[in-house]
């Protein structure tokens, strides 16, 4: 996948628009509630899931956002499946 | 650009909006606001890298930002330039020389510019104002949704360094008062 830390625009290595990472409470994983797996986490401020996206690929993040577009994902930017990208593709 | 009203997350906190443009804040103010005016600054230590490689032949051009990307020549170094780096003669170099991926000659592609570095945010006046509702009170701590000054909030560990979009402020009755540790610099997104 794709990240543009200006924009906040994820996108899968083909360019397909994922979505924007926002979140104006600036949380950190590290303070997010563990869960029984290690994908996600639960942020107690909106008491939604925060998914890493480290464990995920292009295909299950456009499926997820696709049936619930609302969800919250994590993305770091030294991942190894993320590439830092400053294009703008939408 | 409009007051901003990108975000509807629910915080406990007093959300007090930026307006970017004469316009937006001469509007704020007629309903109310008062709007705190500030210049806007760019920080030098804000900065973020590119690249450009450019095919010999078609002209096309990649443009790269991010050193593991594989296309650009500037990181790729051509072989036959790193044999000259190392004073060596062809006819010396082993028939069994295994070429790693990573200098893999890319003999098509040649580097126009190299890594150079930038400042990437753009607004659409020098100048903004965060909209101060006429019952804040002092002491009160808000969350500032669309920062006015720049700040370093996160990096990566490649060099770049990228602005604090929002961050939570306390209202001293004149100015507000960022609740940020600069130390406290990250490499992650969560949205």
């Amino acid at each position: 996948m794709k990240y543009n830390p200006i924009t906040q625009d994820l996108y899968t290595d083909t360019g397909t628009f994922i979505k924007q990472l926002h979140c104006p409470l600036a949380k950190k994983w590290d303070g997010l509630a563990v869960t029984s797996t290690a994908m996600a986490k639960v942020c107690s401020a909106c008491n939604r899931a925060v998914y890493d996206t480290a464990k995920l690929s292009d295909s299950e993040m456009l499926t997820m956002l696709d049936k619930a577009p609302g969800t919250c994902l994590k993305v770091d930017f030294e991942q190894p499946n993320l590439t830092i990208t400053y294009a703008n593709h939408r | 650009m409009q007051i901003t009203d990108n975000h509807t997350d629910q915080t406990d906190l007093r959300i007090i909006k930026t307006a970017r443009t004469e316009q937006a804040i001469n509007e704020a103010v007629d309903n109310g606001y008062w709007p705190l005016v500030k210049p806007f600054v760019p920080l030098p230590d804000i900065r973020v890298k590119f690249a450009v490689s450019q095919n010999k032949t078609t002209g096309k051009i990649t443009v790269a930002h991010d050193y593991r990307n594989e296309n650009i020549a500037s990181f790729i170094k051509p072989v036959n330039e790193f044999i000259k780096s190392t004073q060596q003669d062809v006819s010396e170099i082993d028939s069994n020389f295994i070429i790693p991926k990573y200098i893999t000659p890319k003999t098509e592609q040649t580097t126009v510019i190299g890594w150079t570095y930038y400042y990437p945010y753009h607004f659409e006046s020098p100048f903004a104002a965060y909209l101060i509702p006429p019952d804040l009170q002092i002491g009160e701590t808000v969350l500032l949704e669309d920062l006015i000054e720049d700040v370093v909030g996160s990096s990566w560990n490649q060099g770049d360094t990228y602005r604090l979009a929002s961050c939570k402020a306390i209202w001293d009755g004149k100015e507000f008062v960022l609740l940020h540790d600069p130390a406290n610099r990250i490499s992650q997104m969560i949205g």
